[in-house]
């Protein structure tokens, strides 16, 4: 590795402190580190025995120091995470004034967490020496660094040492596939097999010539410079207090201090950088939580440009390395120990993997680290080894099984877990002791399913509205897969539900941030549904907020937003808005006995309300515009439903007659005119006679009112399409409105037929097929037999219709 | 074998140089019967950035297998295993060239095959027998005509056979006891009739996947190799590269002394790439034509229009000519394919003629020929 890193010039800065590196007589030993690597925090921990520091300082923001008890705490398990969250109120960050957050995570394999545990072990002090997180948003340009968009932000990232040019020549000239073959490689298994000092020797050179590759003005927009300066100063500022003191940053970081921090061999250290001023972000609302964290998010392989790939695996490296206290052959076992775990799993899942594939796959990892050079083979060779010998067949989702469950596992599926006497947010107790409470398995990053007898089982009940509280806080916890949809008014005959629930470290971030409103789940969503109900301005948004909280089983509520709910009812103009409500009231009222809430609002009174409301306005809908008319239509025939219920019968003679006052109206939209005719008639029979008389006013009428007979048609059949087979004329009508037609019209009213008669079933549209044949001497089956067509016509048709899909798909492109 | 009048010479005989240089100077370890260490069959394969100086000359060995370095090192450690290597995937993605340098490298020979198809019988893959002899002698082994397989097995080097899945299931499971108890029975020779497989003996399979379904591997036959998925080039500048590389090799070969021209090679690399994915580097959606759009094919494509110029023309690439030979590799199994090729000229072609200018335009202005 030497020979390849000597192939670049280094500059004399960094040559003196790889030269001067892991010197143990100096005041300030440097130890870079790479995130979650199990070599790095193997020799760190080497090298707080060899040096025995009286203080560690750890790259980390400096607002997180009062959480370093949790973190190394006994009983706090590693996957977890450090939370932190600033809102820009001053704007001091983007003048949008938005929200920031990230994740600092640590797992057992983390340096840093190894250095914090040691420190503790030996009761020296430990220190985080980094800028606040809401100064390093600061002091970063938009869209860089910790601020870069579409990624999930993490605190220690490793992008700067993986992403510059000199890697990828390095990369080449070694024939290795990438950056995490390479450190694989010389870092994590060639690294154990190294004394302490050739280690950190070769890691400075590394990150030194990464460095040297990376543009100056892109340090100083992702804010690493600033950062830096700000580090050197704490270092030397800590210099004062202590006599030896272990700097762990990351490697790529450590190259930077050379520059900034002067020290005289046995004499002062002195800080040389320009001091960084702070804003004072603290007060500004920045927080910090300590959260647990699970394997699967801190993978690099999920979309997360941080830490090292397939966190499982190196779990089992440091597991080994530390169970054995000795570096031979800890990589040899994990990949044994992946390869047969992972052919367990795949013959569960009843793929043919059997324990000869295991040892052919073994011994190609072998063979593999050999050819290439490898002292033990890694994860590289473990992959290959089983991409080789367990898929059966050309390499496809069908032959996945194995590798899929190999994936699963090198990820791991540790979730992490807090002491009992972590500072946070009562929410998240509160949130997982309603889990425990109700039995659902939040250890673990499975997605799990559960079926709810809501109305069978009161527990079931209950999980149901907790799990309706967290889709209210929208922490992307739970979601409803089957069951009744009361908001969107579907599937209402559904006695079960069923739920789908994964836990994740976004739920907890999400918990977090919603803790803001309350202290409780329960809380937090009382108060969110308050401050959205009272910003409500119709009558269609309170009441879904209504029948939201209903569902999540906050009836307590419903006496205050009664209050409310009139207010807004008396404001609300809009027919749609109040239609959608009231049925929504509707919903609420005939379910209350069902879901066990006792009404304490008077729903009665507030449904008798939004009828006469909408009774008022009903008269004026017949000049909607085009666009609403099949909202109209729809609302038109949800109110008649409505009316037919039997609790609601006296009802329908004020529906009745608002709808003939529509009626007397004019100008009037087809479509309206259509379905109001429907509803009557099913009101009263006598009004098919004015259906044919108004039918017939379209159909010959002028030229403008013939293009709007099939309108009129939809609006009909949308409500009463029975009408036409109880008229016995009716069908005659429109034969004679086709009949009339010239061929040109007749297809510009195409569409709108089709729609009109869409709302007929098969066998009735057979039905009204064999009568119109019937009108021209013909019978049904007739009409399906079509005129033979000339193969010339055909041919230009087909011809046509090509040419056609070409110029669309051309134009689409 | 004299290459000068040879079409296609043998892998080990168009690179003998190289093998000789690279086992001269070879200090792997070999694996019994290899000619090669794993390490020096990876140089051979992948090449040597450094020239190889070997008597008195430098040796450079280029890279043959352009695509997935860690597939050919797969390749290499299954081999040198207990299990056969079986490589799948569409047509000329290189299966056959991988399993003949492969060959080439590890046991001095790639012509050890069979060739699979569906008249393939039992007596072509174990032995038969040269009936004037049995009938004077009886069944001895001077009358046995062994088969490749009976060859690698007797001599301790690999065998190489093509597209298995040709041939018709029952007989390919007449591989199965070969490969797993590495013994050949011939019950005519009596006593003398078990043949022990020496070691260095191994079988490569390839197989195609538009084959997939024909003659299906049973499990059983399976479950005696190790498979590797051979996947198309996704990178167009390596697909370029490949198509120069071949039609140099070929050019030179056949005594064509014409130079290959880049960016002819960069069109028909881009428009193979772009039909077989589906979308065009414009972000063009594209139907995708059912006939095979291989690195291979859009060799032959090249060979061919530098062939035409060649000896009809005055040695420049023609495009017109170009897409005449497009056509004929396109259009093969399904006419639709035509208009397919047809629209994505009007499309892509077009945009890009219009935005590069030159041969693009040339390109785009011969798609008359599409006929």
């Amino acid at each position: 590795m030497e020979q390849l890193l000597r192939g670049q010039e280094i500059p004399a800065v960094v040559s003196k402190l790889v030269e001067n590196c892991y010197d143990l007589t100096r005041p300030i030993l440097y130890f870079p580190v790479r995130h979650h690597s199990p070599a790095c925090a193997f020799h760190l921990k080497r090298a707080i025995a060899d040096y025995e520091p009286d203080c560690i300082l750890i790259e980390g923001p400096e607002n997180a120091e009062n959480l370093i008890p949790v973190l190394t705490h006994p009983d706090t398990k590693p996957p977890l995470a450090l939370y932190y969250a600033y809102r820009d109120k001053k704007g001091l960050v983007s003048p949008e004034k938005e929200d920031y957050k990230c994740y600092y995570p640590f797992l057992d394999c983390s340096p840093e967490l190894v250095a914090l545990r040691e420190a503790a072990k030996r009761g020296i002090e430990a220190r985080f020496i980094d800028l606040p997180y809401g100064e390093i948003l600061i002091g970063t340009k938009e869209n860089q660094g910790i601020r870069r968009k579409g990624e999930k932000q993490t605190y220690n990232d490793d992008y700067l040492l993986s992403r510059s040019r000199y890697l990828a020549l390095l990369c080449e000239k070694t024939g290795l596939r990438d950056f995490e073959e390479l450190w694989e490689k010389y870092f994590e298994i060639q690294g154990l097999h190294q004394e302490t000092k050739v280690f950190v020797r070769q890691m400075l050179t590394y990150c030194a010539l990464s460095r040297q590759n990376t543009p100056r003005e892109e340090m100083e927009e992702d804010g690493c410079l600033l950062r830096e300066q700000y580090m050197a100063e704490q270092i030397a500022k800590t210099s004062q207090d202590f006599r030896r003191i272990l700097v762990v940053t990351g490697g790529f970081h450590t190259c930077g201090f050379g520059d900034l921090i002067e020290e005289d061999f046995g004499k002062k250290v002195r800080f040389q950088g320009k001091s960084v001023k702070l804003h004072n972000t603290r007060e500004d609302g920045e927080e910090v939580y300590p959260m647990s964290y699970s394997m699967e998010a801190a993978d690099a392989l999920n979309g997360y440009a941080s830490g090292m790939q397939s966190p499982g695996f190196y779990h089992q490296v440091w597991k080994s390395l530390e169970s054995e206290g000795s570096s031979e052959g800890v990589y040899k076992d994990a990949v044994l120990h992946f390869l047969a775990m992972s052919g367990r799993r795949a013959r569960r899942k009843e793929e043919s993997i059997s324990s000869y594939d295991e040892i052919c796959a073994f011994s190609m990892a072998e063979g593999l680290a050999a050819l290439r050079g490898k002292q033990e083979p890694g994860l590289y060779e473990l992959r290959d080894s089983a991409l080789s010998c367990f898929v059966k067949g050309e390499y496809s989702v069908s032959t996945d099984g194995a590798m899929r469950a190999l994936k699963e596992l090198v990820t791991g599926s540790q979730v992490g877990s807090l002491c009992a006497d972590a500072m946070r947010p009562p929410m998240l107790s509160d949130f997982e002791e309603q889990c425990k409470y109700f039995g659902l398995k939040i250890h673990s990053a499975m997605e799990q399913e559960v079926t709810l007898e809501i109305f069978a089982k009161e527990k079931h009940l209950k999980m149901s509205r907790f799990f309706y509280q967290t889709e209210f806080l929208d922490c992307g916890f739970a979601k409803r897969k089957k069951g009744s949809d009361l908001v969107n008014r579907r599937d209402r005959n559904r006695i079960r539900e069923i739920w789908t629930y994964k836990w994740s470290s976004q739920v907890m971030a999400a918990l977090i941030d919603a803790s803001i409103s309350g202290g409780t789940i329960a809380e937090a969503v009382h108060s969110l549904l308050h401050s959205r109900f009272d910003k409500s301005t119709g009558c269609r948004e309170a009441a879904e907020l209504l029948v939201r909280g209903f569902l999540m089983g906050l009836s307590d509520e419903q006496e205050k937003m009664g209050e409310h709910l009139s207010q807004v009812l008396a404001g609300d103009g809009d027919f749609f808005s109040l239609t959608q409500g009231l049925s929504q009231l509707l919903t609420l009222s005939e379910l209350q006995d069902l879901y066990k809430v006792r009404d304490r609002m008077d729903l009665e009174r507030m449904i008798k309300v939004c009828f006469q409301k909408i009774i008022q306005l009903l008269p004026s809908m017949g000049q909607i515009k085009e666009e609403q008319q099949q909202e109209c239509m729809e609302d038109f025939r949800t109110l008649y439903q409505i009316t037919g219920k039997k609790a609601y019968t006296d009802y329908r003679p004020v529906l009745a007659e608002a709808l003939e006052r529509l009626l007397e109206r004019r100008p009037i939209q087809p479509a309206v005119e259509g379905v109001t005719l429907g509803l009557l008639y099913g009101y009263d029979s006598n009004y098919g006679e004015k259906i044919a008389g108004t039918a017939q006013g379209y159909v010959r009428g002028t030229e403008e009112m013939l293009a709007q007979s099939a309108t009129f048609l939809r609006g009909l059949f949308f409500s009463a399409r029975d009408f036409v087979f109880v008229s016995q004329n009716f069908l005659t009508l429109i034969d004679e409105l086709l009949g009339r037609l010239p061929s040109e019209e007749f297809l510009k009213l195409l569409p709108e037929l089709r729609m009109a008669f869409g709302y007929f079933t098969p066998i009735e549209v057979d039905r009204i097929a064999g009568r119109a044949a019937a009108l021209h001497g013909k019978k049904g089956k007739d009409l399906l037999r079509g005129r033979m067509v000339d193969p010339k016509e055909y041919a230009y048709g087909e011809e046509l219709d090509a040419y056609v899909i070409r110029q669309m798909k051309g134009e689409e492109m | 074998m004299n290459q000068t009048t040879t079409i296609k010479p043998p892998v080990e005989v168009r690179y003998q140089e190289e093998l000789e240089a690279l086992a001269a100077l070879d200090t792997g370890k070999r694996p019994v019967n290899w000619k090669l260490s794993p390490k020096a069959v990876r140089t051979f394969i992948l090449g040597s950035k450094e020239p190889l100086s070997y008597q008195g000359r430098e040796i450079s060995i280029r890279k043959k297998y352009l695509g997935n370095d860690a597939l050919v090192e797969r390749c290499i450690i299954t081999l040198a295993g207990n299990r056969g290597l079986m490589l799948v995937g569409e047509p000329g993605t290189a299966k056959t060239m991988l399993s003949e340098l492969l060959s080439a490298a590890i046991s001095g020979t790639s012509t050890n095959t069979i060739q699979g198809t569906a008249g393939t019988t039992e007596d072509m893959i174990k032995y038969s027998w040269n009936y004037a002899l049995l009938l004077a002698k009886g069944p001895t082994r001077e009358a046995l005509v062994p088969s490749p397989l009976y060859v690698g097995m007797e001599r301790g080097i690999l065998t190489r056979f093509e597209e298995i899945t040709r041939t018709p299931a029952e007989i390919q499971d007449s591989l199965i006891s070969v490969l797993s108890d590495k013994v050949l029975n011939v019950p005519e020779l009596g006593e003398e009739g078990l043949l022990f497989a020496k070691a260095g003996f191994n079988v490569i399979g390839t197989a195609n996947t538009r084959d997939k379904g024909v003659n299906e591997m049973s499990s059983a036959l399976k479950r005696r190799f190790n498979f590797e998925t051979v996947m198309p080039i996704r990178d167009v500048a390596l697909e370029k590269q490949i198509i120069l590389n071949e039609v140099e090799e070929l050019a030179r070969e056949n005594q064509i002394d014409m130079p290959a021209d880049e960016d002819v090679a960069g069109i028909l690399a881009s428009t193979y790439h772009e039909l077989r994915e589906g979308v065009s580097s414009l972000g063009h959606r594209i139907d995708r034509p059912s006939a095979v759009m291989s690195t291979a094919e859009a060799v032959s494509v090249y060979y061919q229009t530098m062939m035409t110029a060649y000896y009809y023309g005055d040695g420049e690439m023609d495009m017109s000519c170009l897409v005449q030979n497009l056509v004929g590799a396109v259009q093969k199994e399904n006419k639709d394919d035509l208009e397919k090729l047809r629209s994505y000229f009007q499309t892509v072609i077009r945009d890009k003629g219009g935005k590069e200018g030159g041969l693009w335009s040339s390109y785009y202005e011969a798609r008359k020929y599409l006929r």
